[in-house]
């Protein structure tokens, strides 16, 4: 939207004057007959050309900027779900992840393309995995999670409100299926040390979860779902449960698990040692372990750049459209008359 | 029916009629709320907006707290109720003071002062001067010896001047103190509306006077809410109380008018309605087919295996829920808001201040500003509307003598003077009827002037010319006048009135002269009411010639006539005269009659010519009217000639090479039929030529063609740009209103007097002019202006603005609340089809009644194009008229935008905020940013003229909007925490929302420019011109003349530029509302084959003007 403010104007005042009208020129006076001083733009081709050359100039080094830092960004991303199944269950996953007699231990070898500077992210990403699911979203009850047992009715967490007599700390579907998934990683002889402090928001540690709240009575029902939590750390340490709790707004997502802070280097073979215990199987879902490192953008996400360019380019082809309108052909109706018309606003 | 009243008689009628309270409310305490309630939920969008609340209350449907849709809804019922209990409130307090108001009445003999409500019938209610006539009376007893009383009617018609009323010549003469104690029975109609007929009988009960039925009429009355005045007192009997009174029965709640863009707004939300619909039951097939398909397999979501029976419902209704918002809730309110802006803009205009009275405009109506800018015809009054209605007598003509016509002032004319002073007897006896032949009351001030109070305009005008001419008629005392003439006082005494009457035309006196006793008949009247009853004999050649050379001049002719009756010619008429007087049935139709028996044989003495000026700037006014494509139609009691004279002075038909006027008339319907269909046949085929063609009908003839072919009359109004139609009734006044709105035209009536009420009420917009006829007409219009030609200001600033501004704001309001429908859609497909809702309740509400209604409230200040290049080129009135700015396609493109920008702010939401960000509530919030600044950069793109206002609204808003969603993120209660505070450290959050400007707004910008410069509508030409010729518009401020300047200005842009005219002018009159319509006047095809068929030969043009 270009302003061009060159006919700012007061309008009407003068050309119907009743004579011996008092001259009252308050704002509210202005206000009342219509009359306040206004600004006109219009859009001229020279402004309007302008403006999208000014857009394209700004976009694409934009995009360039930022697909730049998103390509700094070292991520390696490995997909355990299917195989960390065993050869012979290959064909009935599902009985392999509801069989708790089965071992769930894997070991996973990565490799690291290029070296990553400490802090490294360890996430875990699951796709189609409906976090947002209206059913699933709205099964919690956040009073209960900063207060613990009160009277707070816990009818939101349906289908999950109660064992017994009591309400579960914490109820609902969301806390039930925690992700249990665990990840231990080695490289070379040494251990790497993850660093599972931190991980959740600080807002919702101090002020969303309860520090005198515990999960006495947490999956001791009939129907266990995801993780356990340890009944005597209350629920603002429990930063996995917070974590998991942040639900996504998209079916394919990342939490974080912990941070690494040690450098690796390039070509360096990380060995991770994970406990498979996260059914997907059921749904066709995806689990994947994400090291990433960080920039101010966050994340690799090279749609920033992607998008930028593409909007700079647009910009640019349109501007340079509507120069070439404006240079071949000013008279749009074969009118002698619109050169002068057309002359006279790109001029001004 | 009839009803039977007993003076004085408490116990009689008591039950049978009810007391006088009157009561004007709609509600009371108890029936508010119920009432009120059922007439807000007769509406079908608050029925709407009633079930998604109730809906809403079911938890387990619902997406979002139920208070986003209860809050909004009780703040907009609230509203409307505290209006309406408001306007009832005051209704009861002016009832009650009414009610209260203390009053004389006699009981039991004794006269008491008891309030106003406890008067019943039969009561006997004493005035005082300057008192308020609580009920309908009729009179028995005055202070004036005559028993004549004066009243002022103007709360009832507005007439200002003081009228007179009479005790029935039974009272005539009976003691004070007998009054007390009288006793009779007065036999009247049942109460009607009708402020102009009493028809009415009393007897009175021995001991007084004789047993005779004595006749009543509207003049024996004094009727609830007049005023008594110059009386010191007078007593009456109540015949009619509370609500049955003339007045009570007469009031009315006006039906509301819905202006065009209502109805369209109504047909938009209607198919938005249906669009909904459809996206629910898609969403909800696909939802179930979901759940039952994959969330079966989702463990976590924990499915039960059977749910309840209603199970296939919950989806559905959650999606009926999560897209409700497409219907803004917030419409009706921003919508009432803005009119009522526009009508107190009307009401403040300066330029629309009459000087001469300081009487400044006002929109009674506040809902129909919009219609202004789009009306197609105007029908408009003469008298008083085109014309000042200030008479002067300017000519006449006596014995075949003209006087006056060569200066155009008879008064100055020495020829008369000389004619005068020697005593000429028909110029004396010809003065003598211009001084007493009429109604006028002389007053004496207390400087001694005389002032006249008289009914009619024209009667003031003939009384001050006589006056000037040294015929003063300076007292009327009861039956005596009294003239004075060169300082000779000559007495006449009135013997019978044969009143003026619209169908009789002319008004007579029958006169004894007391200098001589000899009984004289003065008539004066319309020519044709006059000239046929001349004497037999006597040449009347000279007097229609007069007439016929007054009219070509524009002035409204009387003639008056005379004659000398025998004593007992008269006796033997006022006999029947008082019969027919006290007829119950018919009675003015009897009169009538018996009246004609004795006006013949006249002697005609001359022509009086009077001039009734045009007001300032009409013909300007109707030519800039009609170039903006507004067909005018003149409607008038006068006649045919003067209705042409004035209409071709006033531009309103063009001389003979450039316009045509046929004529329609015949005296038997066949003859009319011929007429209407010779004019038809002429009109058809010259609508292809540019001629100004227009026909003048009158009365008579339009009562058959709108009784009998009314068709062929239909298609001739609807082919005519003009049309004049004299001598018309108000009720044909309406009837053509009528006919032209069947026709589906936007019409507006304009007129100043009583006889316009009904045309103004039937018309789609009414509007009054305060002058001079009283105030009937501007009380019952919904915009009143002090002049004709601020009709142009009214129809092309106001309607005009008035439309754009509404256009924009109810496509923006539905544009807004579909662009947050269409991301919750689209977050559905990537939610499982759930239902979810993306945004939190708080958000929800806030954007539909903070976020995104403050803004666009401002766009009633927006000005596309400046008011003086709206004045030079009407003709941009066009894209008002037909409705360009707001129809289906337009709001296809807002449907479109809406769309578009729902793409661009989900996916990059999605992809910005993909994997380790995709936090469900940073994603709503960046969503949620990029609606709020892609709206603001929306209308501020639609914004053609920022203010400071404009500025503060739009980019303050969008800093409120942080401000707003800062407060809650500080809020550890609130559902988002912390969360504006972490997006606006981000970059990302940044980079995204200036990306969803970019790519939301460049490809509206590019579009708009592309069309703005090289297929520009008539609009984008002139916003372009108006910004190349700023300095020739603004030279306006230096230049004191204002109608020379505008001439100037038009001719300098078209020297400079002679070829703007060019695509502004021709494309619009091409596709004029005329053309298009005509091409599409299917309900008329049918019948113009008919008529071709059967009249094939026709082609002989009728015309005769």
């Amino acid at each position: 939207m270009d302003l061009d403010s060159g006919s700012s104007s007061t309008v009407g005042a003068g050309v119907q004057a009743i004579p011996g009208r008092p001259v009252r020129r308050g704002a509210l006076y202005q206000f009342k007959q219509q009359n306040l001083p206004a600004c006109k733009p219009v859009l001229t081709p020279a402004t309007v050309i302008a403006t999208f050359l000014l857009m394209s100039l700004i976009f694409i080094p934009l995009g360039l900027i930022t697909l730049r830092t998103s390509n700094s960004v070292v991520e390696i991303v490995d997909r355990y779900d299917i195989e960390c199944v065993p050869e012979e269950y290959r064909s009935n996953k599902l009985l392999y992840i509801t069989d708790d007699s089965i071992s769930k231990n894997c070991s996973r070898f990565l490799k690291v393309p290029k070296s990553m500077r400490a802090p490294i992210y360890v996430y875990y990403q699951l796709d189609n995995y409906y976090q947002n699911h209206r059913r699933y979203v709205k099964s919690r009850n956040d009073k209960q999670l900063l207060h613990g047992l009160g009277d707070n009715s816990t009818s939101s967490c349906k289908p999950l409100e109660s064992a017994g007599d009591l309400p579960i700390v914490p109820c609902g579907l969301i806390a039930w299926s925690l992700f249990n998934d665990t990840f231990k990683f080695n490289s070379g002889s040494s251990e790497l040390k993850v660093n599972r402090k931190n991980i959740a928001w600080k807002s919702d540690r101090d002020h969303k979860f309860g520090k005198d709240v515990y999960p006495f009575n947490f999956q001791n029902g009939p129907l266990i779902g995801g993780g356990k939590l340890d009944p005597n750390t209350p629920l603002s340490d429990q930063e996995d449960l917070i974590v998991w709790m942040r639900t996504a707004a998209l079916p394919s997502f990342r939490k974080l698990y912990g941070r690494i802070e040690e450098d690796l280097d390039a070509d360096d073979v990380i060995v991770v040692q994970l406990m498979n215990n996260y059914n997907t199987y059921s749904f066709g879902g995806k689990k994947k372990l994400v090291l990433s490192t960080s920039s101010w953008l966050g994340g690799k996400n090279d749609f920033f750049g992607v998008a930028s360019l593409f909007i700079g380019a647009f910009c640019m082809l349109i501007s340079i459209v509507f120069l070439l309108l404006h240079v071949k052909n000013p008279r749009p109706y074969g009118d002698a008359t619109y050169t002068s018309w057309n002359k006279k606003s790109s001029s001004s | 029916m009839k009803r039977y009243v007993y003076i004085n008689d408490d116990e009689s009628s008591h039950d049978l009629y009810c007391d006088n309270r009157i009561s004007n409310r709609k509600y009371t305490v108890l029936n508010f709320i119920p009432k009120n309630l059922w007439e807000q939920f007769s509406r079908f969008m608050n029925q709407y907006f009633l079930l998604i609340a109730c809906l809403q209350l079911w938890s387990l449907i619902t997406p979002v707290n139920p208070a986003s849709t209860w809050g909004p809804l009780i703040f907009i019922f609230a509203v409307s109720a505290t209006k309406e209990a408001w306007d009832d409130y005051h209704r009861y307090l002016s009832d009650k003071k009414a009610n209260e108001k203390e009053v004389w009445v006699v009981k039991n003999g004794i006269k008491k002062l008891i309030q106003a409500q406890d008067i019943h019938v039969g009561n006997i209610v004493w005035l005082r001067e300057n008192d308020e006539v609580p009920c309908d009376l009729v009179l028995i007893g005055s202070s004036d010896p005559q028993g004549l009383c004066y009243i002022e009617t103007a709360a009832m018609d507005g007439e200002t001047d003081l009228k007179t009323r009479v005790i029935p010549s039974a009272c005539m003469g009976i003691d004070v103190e007998l009054l007390h104690k009288i006793k009779g029975v007065i036999e009247c109609p049942t109460p009607d509306k009708d402020i102009r007929r009493f028809d009415a009988n009393m007897r009175l009960f021995p001991p007084f006077i004789d047993n005779d039925i004595c006749p009543l009429t509207i003049k024996n009355t004094v009727l609830q809410s007049c005023y008594l005045r110059n009386t010191e007192w007078a007593c009456g009997v109540a015949v009619y109380t509370g609500n049955e009174t003339k007045l009570g029965m007469s009031r009315g709640i006006p039906e509301p008018k819905l202006t065009a863009m209502d109805a369209m707004i109504d047909k938009l939300t209607g198919a938005i309605f249906v669009f909904q619909i459809v996206v629910v039951m898609v969403l909800g097939i696909a939802g179930n087919v979901w759940k039952d398909t994959e969330a079966k397999k989702q463990w976590y979501v924990l499915y039960p295996d059977k749910g309840p029976w209603y199970e296939l419902l919950i989806i559905p209704l959650r999606f009926e829920l999560l897209c409700s918002i497409m219907i803004p809730i917030s419409i009706k309110v921003s919508l009432d808001l803005v009119k009522g802006l526009y009508a107190k803009f009307i009401d403040w205009d300066d330029q629309m201040v009459d000087l001469e009275t300081s009487t400044p405009s006002n929109a009674t109506n506040t809902a129909i500003s919009e219609d202004l800018g789009q009306v197609e015809y105007i029908l408009t009054d003469k008298t008083g509307t085109l014309t000042e209605n200030k008479m002067i007598f300017r000519r006449c003509c006596i014995s075949g003598i003209f006087y006056g016509n060569e200066n155009g002032d008879a008064l100055k004319d020495v020829e008369l003077l000389h004619a005068v002073s020697s005593g000429s007897p028909d110029v004396v006896q010809f003065l003598t009827i211009m001084a007493i032949c009429n109604t006028v009351i002389p007053t004496q001030s207390k400087t001694g002037d005389i002032l006249y109070k008289a009914q009619s305009q024209d009667e003031d005008a003939l009384v001050q010319a006589a006056a000037r001419l040294h015929m003063v008629f300076f007292n009327k005392s009861g039956n005596i006048l009294e003239v004075k003439f060169n300082n000779l006082i000559l007495q006449y005494e009135v013997l019978e009135t044969l009143e003026f009457t619209s169908d009789r035309k002319r008004m007579s006196l029958v006169l004894k002269d007391c200098q001589n006793g000899k009984i004289l008949l003065l008539s004066k009247g319309a020519d044709e009411a006059i000239l046929p009853y001349a004497r037999t004999g006597q040449q009347t050649r000279n007097f229609v010639e007069a007439v016929e050379q007054y009219a070509h001049l524009g002035l409204r002719t009387l003639c008056l006539a005379w004659r000398e009756l025998r004593e007992d010619e008269y006796r033997e008429w006022s006999l029947m005269f008082k019969e027919a007087n006290s007829t119950l049935v018919d009675r003015e139709w009897r009169v009538a009659e018996v009246c004609q028996r004795i006006e013949h044989n006249l002697e005609v003495l001359g022509v009086t010519a009077i001039e009734d000026r045009l007001q300032d700037g009409v013909p300007e006014t109707i030519e800039t009217l009609r170039k903006a494509g507004i067909n005018f139609w003149m409607l008038t009691g006068d006649k045919q000639n003067t209705a042409i004279q004035i209409a071709l002075s006033c531009n309103f038909i063009s001389p003979e090479p450039k316009g045509q006027l046929l004529s329609i008339d015949g005296k038997t319907e066949d003859e009319v039929r011929r007429s209407l269909e010779r004019v038809l046949l002429t009109m058809r085929i010259t609508t292809s030529e540019p001629k100004d063609v227009a026909f003048v009908i009158d009365g008579w003839a339009l009562d058959f063609a709108l009784n009998h072919y009314r068709k062929a009359f239909t298609e001739l109004a609807i082919l005519s740009r003009t049309a004049i139609c004299c001598r018309v009734t108000p009720s044909q006044k309406a009837q053509l209103v009528q006919i032209l709105k069947s026709c589906d035209y936007r019409t507006l009536a304009i007129g100043d007097g009583g006889n316009d009420v009904r045309m103004i009420q039937q018309a789609d917009i009414g509007v009054g002019i305060s002058g001079r006829e009283g105030l009937q007409a501007a009380r019952a219009a919904d915009y009143s202006i002090g002049k004709f030609r601020f009709l142009k200001r009214l129809i092309l600033v106001h309607g005009r603005y008035s439309y754009n501004r509404t256009a924009f704001l109810s496509q923006y309001s539905f544009y807004k609340s579909l662009l947050i429908c269409f991301i919750q859609i689209f977050f559905s497909f990537i939610s499982g089809v759930s239902g979810t809702s993306l945004f939190n309740s708080v958000s929800l509400m806030a954007y539909n009644v903070f976020y995104t209604s403050v803004p666009v409230l401002v766009s009633v200040l927006d000005k596309d194009l400046s008011e003086e290049t709206v004045i030079q080129h009407p003709q941009i009135l066009f894209y008002c008229q037909a409705g360009r700015l707001l129809n289906p396609s337009t709001f296809a493109g807002w449907f479109g935008r809406s769309l578009f920008h729902a793409i661009v702010v989900f996916l990059i939401s999605i992809h910005a905020y993909a994997y380790d960000k995709s936090e469900m509530e940073e994603v709503s919030m960046v969503a949620l940013s990029g609606c709020i600044w892609l709206q603001a950069f929306v209308v501020a793109m639609e914004t053609n003229s920022f203010t400071i206002l404009q500025h503060l609204a739009i980019w303050g808003n969008l800093a409120g909007f942080y401000a707003i969603n800062w407060i809650f993120s500080a809020l550890p209660a609130s559902g988002m925490y912390t969360i504006m505070f972490r997006l606006c450290r981000q970059p990302s959050y940044w980079i995204s929302i200036f990306l969803m400007t970019a790519a939301g707004m460049t490809p509206i910008l590019a579009i708009k420019y592309f069309r703005f410069t090289y297929r520009p509508s008539k609009i984008n030409t002139l916003q372009q011109a108006e910004r190349l010729g700023g300095p020739i518009v603004s030279l306006g401020t230096i230049e004191p003349q204002p109608r020379p300047l505008i001439e100037k200005d038009v001719s300098t842009l078209s020297i400079t530029q002679p070829k703007i005219r060019n695509p502004v002018y021709e494309p619009l009159l091409s596709d004029s509302p005329n053309a298009t319509r005509r091409s599409a006047g299917t309900p008329f095809d049918f019948f113009q084959s008919q008529s071709r068929s059967s009249l094939p030969n026709y082609s002989r043009n009728c015309k005769d003007n």
